[in-house]
């Protein structure tokens, strides 16, 4: 893999331009996985609290 | 050996030749003590001083199983290597040396599906014969562990004491695993309890009495001990009785419970159970499965829980071994809803439960004798061993028959064949190997799945024996009693803390007197600025002062990020290895000064009709006591506390104590059962049973008794009661000076001036005269007569001490005893700077703190010197730091949340640290720091989780 | 790697579609169930710390084999010296399946799911503090996590320009191990304008010299004999993923792993900035053809999720539950830890350490060992000057 970076010297536009729109698409991603996340940890967090106020814990 | 080191002892004192004592005193001072023990039989003995405890081996179990009355067993295994020797390259194990023991919690009866476990085997125990051995003429020295029988049973003499100059000790029977339940304090020389009923006293506040109460004979339900003379250091018993098993059945599998219509069958594998209802009782035929033929039949009456039932035990069921059945008739097999192993049932369908007769069948049955070799492997013997109360099963021991050795090339020792429904194996071996000559280096315990222990010998040099104790049994409580304060204090692996178990309420209490510290809080041996110093008293015997502090009822109010040491939660002890007698010199060191103690000040506390309640852990049933019930007596420095209480053929047996300030109970426990004496039941067959019950009608042990009017499982009525209290002690910092004085001699004591004004040799008075700095005279008194009446009440009476001591201010005088006024001359110990600690008043250079001086319950003597908080203590971020009385040490949090505490320390007054004692968080600052009598207390109380937790914090 | 990317690249790639909701980037339930169950199940085998109800597990099965083995100076070989906790079980498992038995194709789209559930743990990882950690960790750990970022981000740029490696490589190797790997590095590429193939090779090399780290460092943390608190540093500076960085921590102590979660954030808030940084950094004046708004920027690639953590945590400071609740959510967010562990290790190709090659090595390998050395010789500073234990 290594050689073959060696061996691209010009840049292609488009070629960035998918990386670009992958980054974006990978960012976009990683914004969902923490809105789920906060989605899941706070309900699981609300739930715990939920069962100690019960008296559970 | 040991019986001819007693004979040599003996022959030497009656020739009394003082070069050849002092031979044998080197001889027996040199032998080390577990060498001599390995010659003898190892029975009854515990392993070697330095045989390693390890709680756990994944094959030997512990486990909390139900009886079908639901009544809870806590059984364990566990597998102890005792005597074992190590030379020339050969580990020996002597018979019996090597066993296994399955115990029970408190025992197991017939006719209840006690479970018990059998080499990691469930099983029931169905029936019993027990017996009872009766030893005539049993001697014994002080400390000694005296063989009883041949089986290896032994009684114990273990500790010894003087009251008014006349001995008592406390005697143990113990079984042949080294197992023993009670220590029972007896003597000969003084009135027995019964007396006690004669007191005329008022209730409230009476004068110090002068009897003293113990019994010569106690009697411990089936256990008796009837002593004939106790001295010094001799004790003979006329009788020695305790219980035997002889025999049990047990079986391996989980019982089955059929429903049958009367007068009719139901097929139970490849038999036909049949019943029929009889004028007095029920038939149970077990016929082949045609019903054709009648295997066998009886006759039964239903099992229920009276316990005289387990006398009648061939009346209660069907056994047959050819068969391989044990059939009973159960009432209502509902209750075995309440049982672990709910038994596989059967059942009719929609209720239609009328003229249903339902039997509990065993099978899988295996019957074992005390004594013979254990069916599967004879290289190992079965033992019976019976509950000391009850006699009733409480062990099952097997050990090997024949002496063993190990070496390096043989280093292998298999345990017994367990009885396995799939695969009979060796529940475990034992591997030694790697020995040096006169030294082991390597040992374990493999058990049946292979897996094993850590190497038991912990030193790198390795070990003269072999000797060790695994599992978490509570056999170890009693086997491990010679070593286990020294195994507690050992500082190899720092102070071991245990993680708090959070709870979200904090556990608050409004006063923590009575209350003992959290059983997981810390314990450091050791804090450099403590004191533990030899005491010498004018009669020569040397006696340790020690001084301990002890924080308990502490809690984290996480609400108010605050942790609070409720009021008496912290206090300071000072205490003597007895308790503290005036007229001797004796002296304790109090916040590291040596106090000489004086004079006491004590009396008898009485209550009468007062009703005490069960014990229970309420309401949160979470280990965090609260003794709602406790009953004071008189200044409220004493408590008695209900502990719990059993039946014993149905007479109900209570079990009380009387708690002090410090937490400490004192005390044997307080038998209360009344009406059991010499009891046999009349049910059933002799041979069966063959035992006879005793316990005592009421309790008095010194000074302190307790007459029951009426005894219930949860309630006990008491009649009258009486304990001694104290309000104050005198003590003086300076010693006692010895003044040797004629009739007109005089000595400056202080700024006074002592005269002899006469002696009377004959009278053996002698009148004394204290004259101030200007002549005037403040005080006379006559000292004396001091004849026989009053040595024999003395240290411990108090109008017998005011005949031989004079005081007036700070000055103090006593007589030196025995005073024989030889020549007119009269010994005189004097000192001044005398000044009384008074209870419940503050101490004077540190009014934060209260003195709390403690009495023997027996003889009303100084017990300890406690000092503690009044108020609550609150510490938090902005107050991390408290300090003790006089600065003597100081308490430190170095690192709080709020709620967890993370780490916080001690100090002494140099300012030496102890460890962190919340190395894993906790939610207390409980703590015991250093070794009296006090913090011991406490430790027994919680040996075996402690032993077990050490190992934890080894492998940390 | 971009193949890699698993969910549907079409919606993205299309610049002529209307833009699509941004839910449809994530892959649908119907696609990721089998993955998802996978990781449970595999987590549930390995054993969960907390969750004792199934007793066949491989946890189990490591303390059978100590306690039969005899065990070395009172220790068990697997549990106690080559510490096969929970952490190290999950991924060994998940390693070993994706590399000797192969990962389904259905499996795929559920494993992306194992940043997310990272996310989860470290959001709950807030009921693990209180207000006293911070002030025990307090104002050095910000200076070396600030110094490793930028300090990283230099070292990486410097030896770019010595081994002449190219611009954009340079910056997405900087990214990758100074700040929270595959993620920076995505986040910069479009910024230095790198290629695919650069984009591919620097998450390689950052992904397998985590893979290294995870299992070397608690070794080397042991043999120095760091506190939970330095080794917790250490492992958030000196490692490139933010899981792995979790995982590395975990694998020390459960202690260490509180600190390397908690200093972890601490990275991830400094992405904006180190992003900017290393883009001024590695790129020449000529190059920078991108107009860059530095608020633009931070609303990107500021993980949102702090804000979470941020929440649970002052709650807990708020004493809103007590010890036992936090405790058990202490279990709860372990499960949610082995889950992302075992999509880790699923998730983690050996094929990897190939394709980095032998450059990818030396210059991400030395750079990488030479930033944790940095941040070692750090520690040992402010130890020795009793700024930290």
């Amino acid at each position: 893999m290594a050689e073959d970076i060696a061996k691209k010297t010009t840049l292609d536009e488009a070629e960035l331009k998918q990386v670009a729109a992958q980054a974006e698409a990978k960012q976009t991603r990683h914004r969902l996985d923490e809105y789920i996340a906060m989605v899941i940890a706070l309900c699981a967090v609300f739930i715990l609290w939920l069962m100690q106020a019960m008296g559970f814990y | 050996m040991l019986m001819t080191r007693l004979r040599m002892r003996r022959s030497l004192r009656l020739s009394g030749g003082i070069l050849s004592l002092l031979i044998v005193l080197t001889l027996t001072l040199t032998l080390p003590e577990h060498a001599a023990a390995a010659a003898e039989r190892p029975h009854g003995l515990p392993p070697a001083n330095d045989a390693t405890y390890i709680p756990q081996l994944g094959g030997l179990l512990n486990k909390t199983l139900r009886n079908h009355y639901g009544q809870e067993k806590e059984l364990a295994e566990c597998v102890v290597l005792r005597g074992s020797t190590v030379k020339d390259g050969k580990v020996s194990v002597p018979a019996g040396g090597l066993f296994y023991a399955s115990s029970t919690s408190l025992d197991a009866k017939p006719l209840r599906s006690d479970p018990f476990l059998i080499l990691g085997e469930t099983s029931y125990l169905l029936s019993l014969k027990t017996a009872q051995v009766t030893k005539k003429g049993v001697e014994l020295k002080k400390r000694d562990k005296v063989l009883l029988d041949d089986r290896g049973y032994r009684l114990w003499w273990d500790y010894s004491t003087d009251h008014y100059g006349k001995p008592y000790g406390e005697f143990a029977v113990m079984a042949p695993s080294g197992g023993w339940q009670s220590e029972l304090p007896i003597s000969s020389s003084f009135p027995e309890p019964e007396l006690a009923k004669a007191l005329k006293v008022k209730e409230g506040i009476n004068p110090q009495l002068e009897p003293f109460f113990l019994t010569s004979s106690y009697a411990y339900g089936a256990t008796k001990l009837t002593a004939k003379n106790i001295t010094h250091e001799d004790a003979v018993f006329t009788e020695v009785r305790y219980p035997v098993v002889k025999e049990a059945v047990f079986s391996l599998d989980r019982p089955y419970v059929i429903g049958i219509q009367q007068e009719s069958y139901r097929w139970w594998r490849n038999k036909r159970i049949y019943a029929f209802r009889k004028e007095n009782g029920i038939l149970v035929e077990v016929r082949n499965w045609t019903g054709g033929k009648v295997l066998a039949s009886k006759l039964l009456t239903p099992i229920t829980q009276q316990e005289y039932k387990t006398t009648d035990q061939q009346k209660m069921a069907l056994t047959d071994f050819d068969l391989d059945m044990h059939i009973e008739l159960v009432v209502d097999p509902s209750l075995f809803k309440g049982s672990d192993w709910i038994p596989w049932a059967n059942d009719v369908p929609f209720g239609w439960t009328h003229g249903t007769i339902s039997f509990v069948i065993y099978h899988d049955l295996v019957k074992l004798k005390d004594g013979d070799p254990w069916p599967r492997d004879n290289r190992y013997i079965v033992g019976l061993e019976a509950e000391s109360m009850s006699g009733m099963l409480k062990r099952v021991v097997l050990e090997n028959k024949e002496p063993f050795e190990l070496t390096n090339e043989k280093d292998s020792y298999a345990g017994p064949i367990s009885m396995s429904d799939y695969w009979d194996r060796r529940y475990f071996s034992v591997v030694v190997n790697k020995i040096e000559g006169e030294v082991v280096k390597n040992s374990y315990v493999r058990d049946n799945w292979f897996r094993r222990t850590d190497n038991l010998i912990l030193w790198k040099e390795g070990r003269e024996n072999a000797d060790f104790f695994v599992g978490m049994s509570e056999l170890v409580v009693s086997v491990m009693e010679d070593t286990f304060l020294n195994r507690l204090a050992d500082p190899t692996y720092g102070v071991p803390v245990v993680k708090s178990k959070f709870s979200s309420y904090p556990a608050v209490i409004a006063s923590a007197k009575g209350f003992a510290p959290d059983p997981d809080c810390a314990f450091v041996p050791k804090m450099k600025g403590l004191t533990r110093k030899f005491v010498e008293t004018r009669k020569g015997e040397r006696l340790t002062s020690a001084d301990a502090i002890v924080i308990r009822g502490s809690y984290v109010d996480y609400r108010k990020g605050k942790i609070v040491i409720p009021p008496a939660g912290l206090y300071y002890t000072s205490r003597l290895g007895r308790n503290v007698r005036p007229l001797a010199g004796e002296a304790i060191y109090i916040l590291g000064k040596k106090a000489y103690l004086l004079s006491t000040e004590s009396y008898l506390v009485v209550r009468k009709n007062v009703a005490l309640d069960f014990w229970k852990l309420l309401p949160m049933g979470d280990g965090n006591p609260l003794f709602w019930q406790d009953i004071p007596l008189g200044d409220g420095s004493k408590t008695v506390r209900f502990l719990g209480s059993r039946l014993l053929w149905g007479r109900p047996v209570a079990q009380a104590r009387i708690i002090k300030y410090s937490g400490n109970a004192f005390g044997a426990d307080m038998l209360l059962g009344p009406g059991l004496s010499n009891y046999s039941p009349i049910y059933g067959e002799k041979a069966v049973q063959d035992q006879v019950y005793s316990l005592p009608d009421m309790y008095a042990e010194g000074a302190t008794y307790a007459i029951p009017r009426w005894v219930s499982p949860d309630m006990v009525e008491i009649a009258e009661m009486g304990s001694p209290g104290m309000d104050s002690f005198t003590i003086s910092y300076e010693p006692p000076q010895k003044l040797v004085l004629k009739t007109g001699g005089e000595a400056a004591v202080g700024k006074y001036k002592l005269r002899v004004a006469s002696v009377d040799q004959g009278l053996k008075t002698v009148q004394l005269v204290l004259r101030d700095d200007k002549g005037t005279v403040v005080m006379e008194k006559k000292l004396g007569p001091v004849d026989k009446k009053v040595y024999d009440l003395l240290p411990q009476y108090s109008p017998a001490q005011q005949k031989v001591m004079m005081q007036y201010q700070d000055v103090h005088i006593e007589l030196d005893l025995p005073a024989d006024f030889k020549d007119g001359k009269v010994t005189l110990f004097a000192t001044t700077g005398a000044h009384k600690l008074e209870r419940d008043k503050p101490w004077a250079s540190d009014k934060r703190y209260v003195m709390r001086p403690d009495v023997c319950g027996h003889c009303y003597m100084l017990n300890e010197f406690i000092m503690d908080n009044p108020e609550p203590i609150v510490l938090d971020a902005k107050n991390p730091t408290y300090t003790g009385p006089d600065g003597y040490f100081k308490i430190v949090i170095d690192d709080f949340d709020g709620e967890k505490i993370q780490a916080w320390h001690m100090e002494d007054k140099t300012g030496w640290k102890t460890p962190n004692l919340a190395e894993l968080p906790r939610n207390n600052i409980d703590v015991m720091v250093g070794v009296n009598g006090t913090t011991e207390h406490f430790l027994r109380k919680t040996l075996l989780k402690r032993l077990a937790y050490r190992e934890v914090w080894r492998l940390k | 790697m971009a193949q890699d990317v698993t969910y549907d690249q079409t919606v993205a790639g299309r610049p002529e579609a209307r833009k699509p909701s941004i839910w449809s980037a994530l892959p649908s339930w119907q696609k990721s169930w089998p993955g998802l169950l996978a990781m449970a199940v595999i987590a549930i085998l390995c054993g969960l710390p907390g969750l004792e109800v199934f007793p066949f597990t491989i946890d189990a099965l490591l303390r059978y084999f100590d306690s039969v083995l005899p065990p070395i100076y009172g220790k068990g070989l697997f549990v106690d010296l080559l510490h096969f906790n929970y952490v190290v079980t999950c991924l060994v498992a998940g390693i070993v399946i994706r590399n000797v038995i192969g990962v389904p194709k259905s499996w795929e789209p559920g494993l992306t799911y194992s940043g997310c559930f990272m996310n989860v743990g470290i959001i709950m990882l807030g009921s693990q503090y209180v207000l006293r950690d911070l002030v025990k960790l307090g104002p050095i750990s910000i200076v070396i996590m600030v110094f490793m970022v930028f300090g990283g981000a230099l070292i990486f740029t410097f030896m770019g320009r010595y081994f002449k490696m190219g611009d954009a490589l340079t910056g997405l190797l900087a990214a990758a191990f100074s700040m929270c790997g595959v993620s920076a590095c995505i986040a910069i590429a479009p910024m230095v304008r790198a290629k695919s193939e650069e984009v591919a090779y620097a998450i390689a090399v950052s992904v397998t010299f985590g893979l290294v780290c995870l299992f070397a460092l608690p070794f080397i943390g042991r043999l120095l004999g760091l506190s939970n608190d330095a080794f917790g540093l250490l492992s958030a500076a000196g490692v490139p993923n933010s899981n792995q960085v979790i995982a590395t921590g975990f694998n020390f102590s459960f202690e260490a792993g509180k600190v390397s979660g908690f200093s972890n954030i601490g990275r991830l808030v400094l992405i904006p900035a180190g992003v900017l940084f290393i883009y001024f950094m590695t790129l020449g004046k000529e190059l920078r053809t991108t107009t860059i708004s530095f608020w633009s920027v931070l609303k990107e690639k500021f993980p949102l999720f702090v804000f979470g953590f941020a929440f649970v945590w002052t709650l807990n400071c708020l004493q809103a539950w007590p010890v036992p609740a936090s405790e058990a959510m202490g279990n709860v967010m372990n499960w949610f830890f082995s889950l992302c562990f075992v999509g880790l290790g699923l998730t983690t190709k050996l094929a990897d350490l190939k394709k980095a090659g032998p450059k990818g090595i030396v210059i991400g390998y030395v750079a990488g060992s030479m930033r944790i050395g940095l941040c070692l010789i750090l520690l040992f500073i402010v130890i020795k000057m009793g700024y930290f234990k």
